[in-house]
């Protein structure tokens, strides 16, 4: 894979297709798929069930190996906000262990150091910094998510993919997500990758617009 | 602490119900005692002037009263057939016993830990087929025949030890434990399949949760997400397995004594049930029992440990 540095893209797709084994035979799943994002857009994704959102998704996160095409990171590795607040941390550590975990793994920082980092990053996403030494049960779906966007926010990354983030909240607590999302979009030129079903959440939300549909990927917006 | 005073509780309960029914089963069941100790030839004066002098004519309740009392502060009674007290005749089988059970249980998480967690890195893999072939077929063969396949092979064949050559304690601890090593792991190897059978799907599943996604996400080696998030969440239903494997455990300790000769509670108990001698039979009846609820007590108390979630 080669990256060139080139400030203002953070993802460029070239002509990606994936699919997956059934048996002796695979099915395409994505044929031929482009696009570029940019530094500080919110893009939708949109498609039906089964579409290949997901597929898409796994491509740019890395997590599907076996695919054609070149899939060109130029910020750092990407991370995923998922729909599910109550899976996606882990239920046996504490919060600030969890926050603190991306720095452990690249190393170089004291207790101390990681500490701080993880209560302004609390801070940051308004949750209060006594949130540091709760676990993932004692806080309500909405708080889930917004310690998943800090966690996110933790290892450095500027791009985010975000899976039907506010699916499972109320309506009260999605439009404080909208508002942290766009609040850290303008503050730290976070792109967002937005994956959902909601048309009208996402034509409010997005910039631009892409549609799966039939192995393809095009853009709504610029049709 | 409430949760712990709950579950000591449930267990004394428990402790009394296991008692009872060992006690009353050897009251319903057909058969005198004295006439068992004295012979069919006795005459009928002499039963019963011996069923006089061993309490038998008192009333049920107070039998079991004084029985449990005696029991509690040691006393397990005098045994029909050998006229010695029951903690003579048992004392120095129950350490060979629960050798025996501690070491089946180690072997049982040293084969089945890595076992499983060597299948979940590398699922579908070649060693995690090999793995899983092999499970198969360790968990569908009973511990009596995997015994006697150990004493033919290890014992006849490669000569590494003398079957029936059971070294005591009190000679020599080496050679002792050095004995119990195959009998233990003839208890263990199918309960350890098991094990990681059901290890291997709990781990799986975890890895399937978006926790995990995240955490390969943020630069975690495989076997640091393993390790750092996946083994304590996928743990907990083998710890509840575990605690139900140890009754299992001693109950194949019983048979895989008699193949390896060993002295131990289960060769005692099963004498004792043919001898009729019903004291040591309802010591080690209640013994056994306290162990497995003992061990469950601290399963549940473990699991508490490890989520949180589980309160009173």
């Amino acid at each position: 894979m080669e990256v060139t540095a080139v400030p203002e893209k953070v993802l460029e797709l070239h002509n990606v297709s994936a699919g997956y084994k059934e048996g002796k035979k695979v099915k395409q799943i994505l044929k031929d798929v482009s696009f570029t994002l940019y530094e500080g857009e919110i893009v939708g994704l949109v498609g039906a069930s089964g579409s290949g959102k997901t597929t898409l998704c796994k491509c740019i996160l890395g997590l599907l190996k076996d695919y054609e095409g070149q899939v060109i990171h130029y910020a750092n590795s990407p991370q995923m906000v998922f729909q599910d607040p109550y899976g996606s941390l882990n239920p046996k550590k504490t919060i600030g262990w969890i926050l603190e975990e991306p720095l452990k793994v690249r190393g170089g920082f004291s207790g101390q150091e990681r500490r701080k980092q993880a209560e302004e990053m609390l801070e940051q996403v308004h949750l209060q910094k006594d949130f540091y030494g709760r676990y993932p049960r004692e806080l309500s779906g909405g708080q889930r998510q917004r310690v998943s966007i800090a966690l996110a926010l933790m290892t450095g990354t500027k791009f985010i993919l975000l899976d039907e983030p506010l699916s499972a909240l109320d309506v009260t607590v999605q439009a404080q997500m909208i508002a942290l999302l766009k609040e850290l979009q303008q503050k730290e030129k976070i792109t967002y990758l937005f994956v959902s079903h909601d048309l009208d959440l996402v034509s409010m939300l997005c910039g631009r617009v892409l549609y799966v549909s039939g192995q393809n990927v095009r853009w709504l917006t610029e049709d | 602490m409430k949760y712990v005073i709950k579950k000591i509780t449930g267990l004394i309960i428990a402790l009394l119900i296991v008692s009872i029914l060992a006690f009353l089963a050897f009251e319903i069941i057909p058969g005198d005692p004295a006439r068992t100790i004295l012979g069919t030839e006795a005459t009928e004066s002499r039963v019963q002037a011996l069923r006089e002098e061993m309490g038998l004519n008192r009333p049920l309740p107070q039998r079991y009263g004084q029985w449990v009392k005696d029991f509690v502060t040691g006393d397990m009674g005098i045994s029909y057939f050998y006229q010695i007290p029951v903690r003579d005749m048992i004392g120095s089988k129950i350490p060979i016993t629960v050798t025996m059970t501690v070491m089946a249980f180690c072997f049982i998480l040293l084969l089945a830990v890595p076992v499983s967690v060597l299948s979940v890195r590398y699922e579908n893999g070649w060693l995690d087929r090999l793995f899983l072939i092999l499970n198969q077929i360790v968990m569908s063969v009973p511990p009596f025949f995997i015994g006697i396949i150990f004493t033919v092979l290890f014992g006849l064949v490669f000569k590494m030890f003398t079957p029936g050559g059971y070294i005591s304690y009190t000679e020599s601890i080496p050679g002792f434990l050095g004995y119990l090593v195959l009998p233990s792991l003839a208890i263990a190897l199918p309960k350890a399949a098991m094990t990681a059978k059901m290890f291997r799907s709990s781990l799986i599943a975890e890895m399937r949760q978006d926790y995990v996604r995240t955490a390969k996400s943020r630069g975690n080696s495989p076997w640091q997400v393993l390790f750092k998030h996946v083994i304590r969440n996928g743990i907990l239903p083998v710890i509840t397995f575990l605690g139900m494997a140890v009754a299992d455990i001693i109950a194949n300790s019983i048979v895989i004594e008699q193949v390896f000769g060993i002295p131990g509670l289960g060769r005692t108990l099963i004498s004792s049930i043919s001898k009729r001698d019903y004291p040591v039979v309802e010591a080690i009846i209640v013994l056994i029992a306290v162990v497995i609820l003992v061990i469950n007590v601290i399963v549940d108390l473990l699991y508490k440990k490890l989520d949180k979630r589980i309160d009173v």
